[in-house]
């Protein structure tokens, strides 16, 4: 039987808040679960209950406290992203995990086209190629072609989310952690982020979805878990 | 299993200015807010601190005043001496060699290994720049001492430099005093890149720039960062910038090093008291 | 018994621990081509910035057997060289001369005699500022540490920094060069001219400095690079067509004086002569042998 792809195992988090008093939080208690390749998993629960944690950890964004978190690298074999070190992590954010956060975290100055093809540009494909793929998937996204070389600064929260999806899923990362992809869109654009979950399992890519959008996604999970 | 791509290993660097007495360690550091021993009076500017740097990556160092970011990078600079420790070098133009300890290399071939491998960038151009000197002769500086003996090849390449830091080549003979500060931070950055070092030190650099041109030399230096993959260890209070360029990040206080790790890790969940207070603290 | 003058002063007027001082930094000098090396310079009867330095090294080195000749920019016969030789010859009884070829000892400001000097000959240079670093390096105390370590870096930038300003090198005097491979030093206010006389020369250079307290050296056969780029190289003073009115010499380093006319306040003209009066001297002397000998 081939290793699943992810595999989380008692994982917990809990933050010290020095600043106050030192008191402690714990989002996350004892969760495990697994993911396969070409698998769309989803994590559910309320506002509020650590599923943006979980994939935090994961991404090696937050530190987790204690817990596995094995990944099945293609290059390296099996790492536990809990005690990887930072290298490590770089590497695999390089070319196998792909984040997508509820947000785009806007750069100023920087053009949607080029931060759409970020990715492809970083692994080293030349950047004129890098936008031709990318010009395909911003019309996909339905952005208009004259804000294409403006910086997403002004856009619409709808029309960044969807570029930061478009970022995330551009490279095919072998998993893709999207955190709430489609709270901040309409009807017609949640239908583009379910067909782009849908093509990225058939290139290859397994998905983990953290989201309280059970009526979008529910349906395209082939695993769950609720918190 | 792939080749190691580390550039540069340091260990147990330490700077003192004192003397030193037995119960500094139990009134200095960053527990105690306090960088000077109130009986002896030594300053221990940088304690114990290590860091690994791969190659064409990003390492922030980010603290306050007194917490010996500056301090840090002059050693690795070659231009404070360190009272211990090691710093390891691997030439990425020959990955086979044998790693150097650039603290273990008699003066003359430090200051050759600091012309030659290394560039710095200082916050403020009097620092970096000798204003006596015209532009073209501040950025010619380096090629002069590697030995570059042809006038009309130096004003090629110091063009060359100039228009890739986005300074107009026609002003290369001007005087620095006519350029205004952000120009100049172009300048030290030309001047930085004119020996195509393996590594970019950058100490505070957009610090005390207006926000416009602050923004440009960033844009400059990520530009660079890219074209070239160039290895950068890079000095800021300033978590901004921190987060623009660089993917791991060192956090000291008071001459130690307090935290290490992604910076996004370091932002979105820092461990350390002092790092929660200056993530929480940003504008 | 009445005493004369001079017999109320040491051999050389300064005493035998102060020349023995001087002598000692001189062969440390000698021993490091170019290298400045501090004396602790005497009070003398002459100001300072009058070649009390020149002097020292002097006094120091001469004895009763040694021909002394002093020049003045070229010039037996200026102020300066005449109080100098005087100076030195009520103290000591040497005999003067102006012949280069004659002498042993020669005490020189600002010019190199023409006629090459021969190894058992010494050239006394009277030097004013000694650091060719002072430039690019006002601090005394980082300029000896760039010497310590070789770091010439900045005086290069000065040099390109000459070029492009005037489009050529055009340091007229005191021309930067480095000794044996090693030291920078200050060439002192010779022209162009004269650097490369301290080339592989025969005779023993020595350079003192009352005002700064420093004494150089070139001993023979020493190498002289005066800095330069492969584009724009050292070159000596030239101006084309310029002949010394007494002697007719083309090949020699000139000087020139205004000629006043004492019968048209008006008038007057610009003279050119050699600058080395003595070889000048001799050439005329040539000529006009010349021009009496019979056809």
């Amino acid at each position: 039987m081939i290793a699943p792809l992810l595999q989380v195992n008692n994982l917990h988090k809990s933050f010290v808040l020095h600043l106050i008093d030192g008191r402690t939080i714990d989002p996350i208690q004892n969760v495990s679960f697994s993911v396969d390749s070409n698998q769309h998993f989803l994590v559910w629960g309320r506002s509020g209950i650590g599923k943006t944690s979980i994939l935090k950890c994961i991404y090696r964004s937050y530190l987790a406290s204690s817990g596995e978190i094995w990944f099945n690298s293609d290059q390296f074999g099996m790492i536990d992203m809990v005690q990887a070190d930072d290298s490590m992590v770089l590497k695999l954010r390089h070319r196998e995990i792909g984040y997508c956060s509820q947000f785009l975290k806007v750069l100023p100055r920087v053009a949607a086209l080029d931060v759409i093809t970020e990715p492809l540009v970083r692994q080293g494909m030349p950047e004129p190629d890098a936008h031709d793929i990318g010009r395909e998937w911003l019309s996909q996204l339905g952005i208009a072609q004259r804000l294409w070389h403006a910086s997403p600064v002004t856009f619409s929260g709808g029309e960044q989310q969807r570029i930061n999806l478009g970022r995330a899923f551009i490279a095919s990362p072998r998993l893709l952690l999207l955190d709430e992809p489609t709270a901040s869109l309409d009807a017609g654009s949640k239908q583009i982020v379910v067909d782009m979950i849908q093509r990225a399992q058939q290139r290859g890519t397994a998905v983990l979805t953290v989201s309280h959008d059970l009526d979008t996604l529910a349906k395209l999970a082939d695993g769950q878990l609720a918190l | 299993m792939t080749a190691p791509t580390w550039i540069l290993q340091a260990s147990g660097l330490n700077k003192q200015y004192g003397p030193g007495c037995p119960r500094c360690q139990q009134f200095t550091g960053p527990a105690h807010n306090n960088s000077q021993c109130p009986i002896c009076n030594t300053v221990h500017a940088c304690v114990d601190a290590g860091f690994t740097l791969h190659q064409g990556e990003v390492l922030g160092i980010v603290g306050e005043s007194g917490s010996g970011k500056s301090t840090l990078l002059q050693m690795v600079n070659l231009a404070t001496p360190a009272d211990s420790g090691h710093i390891w070098y691997r030439e990425p133009r020959t990955p086979d060699a044998e790693p150097v300890d650039l603290l273990q290399m008699d003066a003359y071939r430090s200051r050759h290994f600091r012309n030659d491998r290394l560039g710095i960038v200082y916050q403020r151009p009097e620092l970096g720049l000798n204003m006596r000197f015209t532009v073209g002769g501040n950025v010619a500086e380096k090629l002069l001492l590697a030995n570059w003996r042809h006038v009309g090849n130096i004003r090629a390449r110091i063009r060359e430099l100039m228009e890739q830091t986005e300074l107009p080549p026609e002003r290369i003979d001007d005087a620095p005093h006519t350029f205004s500060g952000g120009m100049l931070q172009r300048v030290q950055i030309a001047k930085a890149l004119s020996s195509s070092p393996s590594l970019l030190l950058l100490d505070e650099v957009t610090s005390g720039l207006d926000l416009s041109v602050q923004a440009r030399v960033l844009d400059l230096i990520r530009r660079i960062q890219w074209e070239q993959q160039m290895t950068m260890l890079l000095v800021s209070h300033d978590l901004g910038v921190i987060k623009q360029l660089a993917r791991r990040t060192i956090v000291m206080k008071n001459g130690h090093i307090v935290e290490s790790g992604l910076t996004d890790q370091i932002l979105e969940d820092p461990q350390h008291p002092y790092t929660q207070l200056l993530v929480s603290s940003a504008l | 018994m009445s005493t004369t003058p001079e017999q109320l002063y040491n051999f050389g007027f300064i005493d035998e621990d102060s020349k023995r001082e001087v002598r000692r930094q001189i062969l440390k000098a000698i021993a490091l081509p170019g290298h400045q090396v501090p004396f602790a310079s005497r009070d003398l009867p002459i100001a300072r910035g009058w070649g009390t330095g020149g002097l020292q090294i002097t006094m120091a080195i001469i004895d009763a057997n040694d021909i002394l000749k002093v020049i003045d920019q070229g010039d037996d016969e200026s102020v300066n060289a005449v109080n100098l030789r005087r100076l030195l010859q009520r103290t000591t009884g040497v005999t003067t001369t102006v012949d280069t070829t004659a002498a042993s000892i020669i005490q020189t400001r600002h010019r190199i005699p023409e006629e090459p000097m021969r190894r058992d000959q010494i050239l006394v240079l009277q030097v004013p500022m000694v650091d060719p670093l002072r430039w690019v390096e006002p601090n005394l105390e980082r300029a000896t540490v760039m010497h310590g370590e070789s770091d010439y870096g900045r005086m290069w930038v000065y040099m390109y920094e000459s070029v492009v300003k005037a489009g050529d090198l055009r340091i007229a005097t005191q021309y930067p060069v480095i000794v044996a491979g090693r030291y920078m030093m200050d060439t002192t206010p010779i022209p162009r001219w004269d650097v490369m006389r301290l080339h592989n020369a025969e005779a023993l250079f020595l350079f003192g400095a009352g005002r700064e307290k420093r004494i150089y050296a070139v001993p023979p056969y020493t190498t002289i690079e005066p800095l330069q780029f492969e584009d724009f190289r050292f070159k000596t003073e030239f101006v084309a067509g310029q002949i010394c009115a007494r002697c007719g010499a083309q090949d020699t380093f000139l000087t020139s004086h205004f000629v006043v006319d004492t019968t048209n306040p008006a008038g007057g003209y610009w003279r050119t002569s050699c600058s080395d009066t003595s070889f000048c001297d001799k050439r005329v002397l040539v000529n006009t042998t010349n021009q009496e000998a019979p056809q």
